[in-house]
């Protein structure tokens, strides 16, 4: 990884650190400021250690760490690369400059992959990102660890298919994507555009929840990928609508005057995020996560994502693919140099202008350009684009909140996955988030990190792909793994941080629902950490079964989503709750007219509530309500739709076709993170 | 048809003989002259090389010399069989694609705000996306969408209501993307076609009308444009990247290649008459690719298959052709290289090949191992074009009559001739047209002051008396301050020099007889001068000074002018029975009149009546 001329390079980089910032306090050219042994930044300004001694200076300046891949006019940008290590930016990122419109100050672009490529922020060519002996995780490691080095407030990164999320889980903090579309991307230099998302890392849930809404502030009309003030409005009417059905909801429950808003909420649990790969300790961590949630009310629903198992391949397709045409243009003409004084020698067409390039970036230029190549882009980037939208219906399906970038949509059942299961015979359950781990494993050591090969790197993402390929909003929360717990949670994996990611996913457009309940999640976890062994909770035993508690047992009776907790005045409640529930007609399905046989019934995601309903005999009554073609949501130029799946198909879920052929059958998976089921 | 600078005009003529230092200091076959002798071939494509006949200092006139070698290029004409035969072979049929690519006139680049220029400063006009610079995005301008869909509509395509845009990669130090941004899977306008009459020059065996499918129009990027100098250095100007293009598919519907040359030259002139395209051909502004394959007429089909259209021959593609006259010539040359290569039992390749002008065959580019696989990607930065119903009606509305239907109109409705109606059309980018429309209607105008006027009656000829004067008249006046590409100063709105209102007096007056013929050469000539000096006048004030005035001579006034010319001899020959002599003594009186007032008629029944007086 660290060739000699990449060190020479390096250090001679070191020593070219400037102070640029006009707001400097300090305007002398120092030199570099000790770094720390993280490796975390490219290039920084100095000086900010000695502002706090100014008597003047009451309040502490904020400052922003920025991944390098967003341009600063101030600051070098390089990627991370050979290629650019001497690039100044003429203009500056549109994310950037609302920063700083904030007052607050950019001290220096974070290290990380080369072009975003990367897991774990090992291929620099300033070289890798350490957090201590372990993986601080990729690409946007660099803006994580300068976080945890205490050299920033928050970082700004990028997230294609997990950049963000998984360096805040392997460093513990908090990182967050939003929706695709949301936040300018002008002046990131794209790694893959249609899933590149600039990020925020923070200490806190409220830190990056401050800095997101200073990015999103306004709109930026030169970007075409990101949503206009017409589609925002649009889109909150959808995110109004569901959120006023989830207060709804919520009073049917017990007003807990602590946390009313979680009071109904439902989390959505998919079975398939469950692998027999997932570390012993992260699936502890997420079991622990919905125990709490669900004593504060939450309702628990096993949901099915069938199509996850396709997501990564999808997306080690698609992104290289987009990453080969985007990095066309450093072909020694403009960036880039040429190695040999002549062009075209011997029986070569080309001269030899991008050996600057990291192995890894070749591998996946080489790769982008073989799938988009005419006689490979019909198995390989035609079927993964199809396989992208199965993974977008898959979420749509499951949340309860319409996809605003969609029309209302009938689903099939027929076309639905064998393995999904059905909330009654009328369709899934629909939850409000999904909850899983971020990543399957703790850190892995930045030595084992160089035995893998480039697959195994890229399984790291399984987990973070799908909420990328999908555009949807997702964040990872450390969930700390106290020292007073250690006595239940004995270490069986290696690793060594003492925390795990706990992602929670949101529909499209809901971020700021996301953000909310992350708040009081991280509040809850909090909360429990200082209250010794949280209630209601399993307990390890060391003979490696797990004796579930209560909670769980009840969630399995009550497999319709209806979980009834342990506290038996909140199993009352709940009970109650359910008994009305059901009384309810379950609304969003309806059967056609030939009758309630499988192949023919379908359900509907949105909204159309309350237009069918269950007759007190039981029989089905009401009438089809098919929304109007186009009358709501009509697509138009900016619609991001058809950039979040760039293909137009009628997908089948036979789509996927021969594409994972080769990878020898399906991925494991293993039903509900709590593994073998008791007996009932 | 443009004049022709002196210097080609030199080359041209007479073998390139004329030394720029004039005739009395020619130099005997300088190296120079003999370079000069050769371009002459290219300019007349003569193939089969002679020995300058000027070679040898020779006493032997020039008038001589230009008719022996007029006679020699004759009888070598008869061995080669010339073009307009060459365009049908007995054994083999000729397909033929055509891919046309033009500029849109448009203010924006099509994806960013930066200005379109054609001959500013170079690298002024360059926004951050055009130059590729990391992290800067591309912002679709809709109106460069106005003039697409102007060609769209003039070649009767269904624009679509979504189209994409799709990224084609290949490397080029022109390109600083790495990829150019077109429309590939789906464009914006598809299923046009065109039709071609005899009169846009199809090859005879196509008879009267032919119509050509159009497979589909799609936008696209421009380059850069490469400046080279001497000591192989190329500077590259990026004022030119990124401006919009368009790229007009046909279906390889043509048989014949002189129908592929009208084809090309009728979308220049129904793209410029929409005002979608920015130049033309000839000056770059427009470039065509064609693909080219050849079959048996009898044999088994051929098994390829292009654009839905099956049973072809293998086909290769020839690049960059910039005129008509290569697209036929690169077609025939390719055609008879297929067929050479089958009848020696060859095998045709698919590849890419090029064409230099004057060449007498195509050059292999590169071969099918070599193609670039351009790896076509939907751009994940552009969303969907939506256009809606609403603009094109609204675009359809203002397109205007296309030529077709201003030739039409003006061959049956005004009774000009179909060569004159398409001279109109395709003069001064249609400004010909609208100057001939006012001039038109300032005339009938004027005429309607007469009560015995009658426009259906009158039309056909005041549009005959219109089409002679705003075509030829005025197309022979010259000026040496004149502009040599235009010196009319003809603007497509049909503005010119000489206004519309003046000519229609000129030609009102004249046929009122208040000016004789002569006199309104006269006047016109002056209008001219005076409008290229900037001088304000009117046609009648011209008349008024130079005295032009038609005042009919008396009949002594013609007896005298009669007995003036007359000869004895020639008296007595007419007296012997030559009448058709009179008309030679009519000729000299009528040259005696510098004024022109001399009315013909009048003027010989003067001189029969004094001739009938020497018959006792």
């Amino acid at each position: 990884m660290w060739s000699p001329r990449a060190k020479r390079v390096a250090e001679a980089f070191r020593h070219r650190r400037r102070i640029v910032c006009t707001n400097r306090p300090s305007s002398s050219l120092a030199s570099r400021a000790p770094l720390g042994s993280s490796n975390a930044l490219i290039s920084s300004t100095t000086g900010w250690e000695n502002r706090g001694e100014d008597a003047s200076e009451n309040t502490p300046p904020i400052l922003v760490a920025v991944k390098d891949n967003i341009v600063t006019s101030d600051l070098l940008t390089t990627c991370a690369s050979a290629l650019l290590q001497n690039y100044q930016s003429p203009y500056e990122a549109f994310v950037a400059t609302k920063l700083c419109e904030k007052g607050w100050n950019i001290m220096g672009k974070a290290n990380m992959d080369e072009f975003g490529m990367g897991s774990h922020s090992t291929n620099s060519f300033f070289g890798a990102v350490r957090n201590g002996e372990y993986s601080a995780g990729g690409s946007s490691g660099g803006s994580a660890m300068s976080l945890v080095d205490g050299q920033c407030s928050f970082a700004i990164g990028t997230d294609t298919g997990g950049s963000v999320r998984l360096p805040a889980a392997y460093s513990g903090v908090v990182g967050f994507k939003p929706s695709y579309g949301l936040l300018s991307r002008t002046g990131v230099i794209p790694y893959a555009n249609s899933l590149d998302t600039v990020g925020v890392l923070a200490h806190s849930v409220e830190a990056a929840h401050t800095a997101f809404r200073a990015m999103n502030s306004t709109v930026d009309d030169n970007d075409p990928s990101t949503l206009s003030q017409e589609s925002r409005n649009r889109a909150g009417q959808v995110r109004k609508t569901a959120s006023d059905d989830l207060k709804k909801r919520a009073q049917h429950g017990v007003k807990n005057e602590t946390r009313p808003i979680l009071q109904g909420v439902r989390i959505g649990v998919p079975t398939e995020y469950n692998i027999i790969e997932l570390q012993h300790e992260v699936r502890v961590a997420w079991r622990r996560s919905l125990s709490m949630l669900q004593d504060v009310g939450c309702t628990l629903v096993p949901v099915s994502l069938p199509n996850t198992k396709h997501a990564l391949s999808a997306y080690y397709i698609l992104a290289p693919a987009e990453a080969s045409s985007n990095l066309a243009k450093y072909d020694g003409v403009r960036y880039g140099s040429r190695e040999q004084p002549s062009d075209g020698v011997g029986d070569v067409l080309y001269s030899k202008t991008r050996d600057g390039f990291g192995d890894e970036v070749k591998r996946r230029i080489l790769l982008g350009s073989y799938t988009l190549s005419s006689k490979a882009i019909d198995n390989y980037f035609i079927k993964a684009q199809k396989v992208r939208r199965l993974v977008q219906r898959d979420f749509n399906h499951v949340f309860s909140m319409a996809n605003p970038l969609q029309n209302p949509k009938h689903f099939d059942l027929a076309d639905m996955d064998e393995s999904v299961q059905l909330d009654s015979k009328l369709g899934p359950a629909q939850v409000d988030f999904i909850i899983c781990p971020t990543a399957p494993t703790l850190p892995p050591k930045l030595d084992q990190v160089l035995d893998q090969t480039p697959v195994d790197n890229y399984m790291n993402d399984v987990f973070t792909v799908p909420a990328s390929l999908a555009g949807l909003p997702a964040i990872s929360i450390p969930f700390k793994i106290s020292s007073s717990s250690e006595r239940y949670e004995p270490r069986v994996s290696a690793g060594s941080t003492s925390s795990i990611g706990i992602q929670i996913i949101g529909q499209y457009y809901d971020d700021e629902g996301v953000l909310g309940i992350s708040r009081l999640f991280e509040a809850l976890l909090k909360e429990q950490k200082g209250a010794g062994t949280p209630k209601g909770c399993w307990h390890w035993h060391p003979k490696g079964s797990c004796d579930l508690g209560p909670s769980f047992t009840d969630l399995h009776r009550n497999i319709k989503g209806h979980p009834v907790g342990e506290d038996p005045e909140l199993q009352k409640t709940h009970l109650r709750y359910v008994a009305t529930e059901m009384r309810k007609p379950p609304i969003k399905y309806f059967v056609t007219k030939n009758g309630p046989r499988k192949s023919y019934l379908k359900y509907v995601v949105p909204k159309p509530r309350a237009k069918f309903f269950v007759s007190e005999k039981g029989s089905l009554a009401g009438k089809r309500d098919e929304p109007e073609p186009n009358k709501k949501l009509e697509l138009d130029g900016d619609d991001l739709f058809s950039l979040l799946s760039g293909w137009d198909y009628n997908v089948r879920k036979d789509a996927v076709g021969s594409l994972y052929s080769s990878q020898g059958g399906k991925p494991k998976t293993g039903g509900l993170p709590w593994g073998r089921l008791p007996p009932a | 048809m443009a004049p022709i600078a002196p210097r080609v005009l030199r080359r041209y003529l007479l073998g390139g003989r004329i030394p720029a230092g004039g005739c009395l200091n020619r130099v005997k076959t300088s190296p120079q002259s003999a370079a000069f002798s050769s371009a002459t071939k290219r300019y007349h494509e003569a193939q089969i090389s002679h020995p300058s006949p000027i070679a040898e200092p020779s006493p032997i006139p020039f008038r001589k010399q230009l008719k022996d070698e007029a006679k020699r290029r004759r009888a070598e004409g008869t061995n080669k069989v010339s073009k307009q035969d060459n365009q049908k072979l007995e054994d083999w049929e000729l397909t033929v694609g055509i891919e046309i690519h033009a500029q849109l006139n448009t203010t924006r680049k099509l994806f960013s705000g930066a200005s379109s220029t054609i001959n500013d400063v170079p690298n002024t006009h360059v926004a951050l996306f055009d130059v590729a610079m990391p992290g800067s995005l591309p912002k679709f301008q809709p109106e460069t969408l106005i003039p697409a869909i102007r060609a769209a509509l003039a070649l009767d395509c269904t624009v679509q209501r979504k189209s994409k845009f799709d990224r084609k990669h290949y490397f080029h130090w022109d390109q600083p993307s790495g990829y150019q941004i077109t429309q590939y899977y789906e464009p914006f306008a598809k299923d046009g076609h065109i039709k071609l009459y005899a009169h846009d020059g199809i090859a005879k065996e196509d008879g009267e009308e032919i119509t050509i499918g159009i497979k589909q129009i799609q936008m696209e990027q421009d380059t850069a444009k490469t400046i080279s100098e001497p000591g192989d250095i190329h500077l590259l100007d990026f004022n030119r990247v990124g401006l919009p293009l368009i790229e007009i598919i046909t279906l390889p519907e043509i048989h014949h290649p002189s129908t592929a040359a009208a084809l090309v030259r009728k979308v220049q002139i129904i793209l410029d008459s929409v005002d979608a395209c920015v130049l033309g051909m000839q000056s770059g502004g427009l470039r065509a690719d064609v693909n080219v394959s050849v079959r048996r007429r009898d044999g088994s089909e051929g098994g390829h298959e292009y654009a839905g259209v099956k049973g072809l021959g293998q086909r290769t593609e020839i690049k960059n052709l910039s005129s008509f006259k290569a697209v036929e010539d690169a077609i025939i040359a390719e055609r008879d290289r297929q067929i050479e290569l089958i009848k020696s039992g060859g095998v045709i390749e698919g590849e890419t090949r090029g064409w230099t002008i004057g060449g007498t065959g195509t050059k292999r580019l590169r071969g099918k191992e070599g193609e670039v696989d351009y790896r076509y990607m939907p751009d994940p930065d552009l969303g969907p074009v939506l256009i809606d119903q609403t603009v094109i009606r609204r675009l359809k509305k203002g397109l205007g009559r296309l030529p077709d239907e201003v030739i039409n109109l003006l061959t049956t409705r005004f009774g000009l001739t179909v060569k004159d109606a398409m001279t109109l059309v395709s003069l001064n980018d249609g400004g010909r047209y609208e100057y001939f429309c006012d001039v038109h209607a300032a005339v009938t105008l004027l005429k309607t002051e007469d009560p015995r006027f009658d426009f259906e009656a009158d039309k056909e000829i005041i549009s005959r008396q219109c089409a002679n004067w705003v075509l030829h008249e005025i197309g022979g006046l010259t000026h040496h301050l004149a502009d040599e590409e235009n010196p009319l100063g003809i603007t497509s709105t049909g503005e010119c020099i000489i206004s519309a209102d003046n000519l229609a007096l000129l030609i009102n007056y004249l046929d009122k007889k208040q000016i004789t013929a002569r006199s309104a050469k006269k006047v016109l000539q002056e209008l001219f001068a005076k409008g290229i000096a900037g001088q304000p006048t009117t046609t009648s004030s011209e008349i008024e000074e130079a005295g032009l005035w038609f005042t009919p001579l008396s009949s002594d006034n013609y007896e005298g002018l009669a007995r003036s010319v007359l000869d004895m001899k020639v008296v007595e020959e007419i007296l012997a029975g030559k009448e058709g002599k009179v008309n030679f003594l009519l000729g000299k009186m009528m040259r005696k009149d510098a004024d022109g007032r001399v009315d013909p008629q009048v003027a010989t029944a003067a001189l029969k009546r004094i001739i009938e007086g020497y018959r006792k």
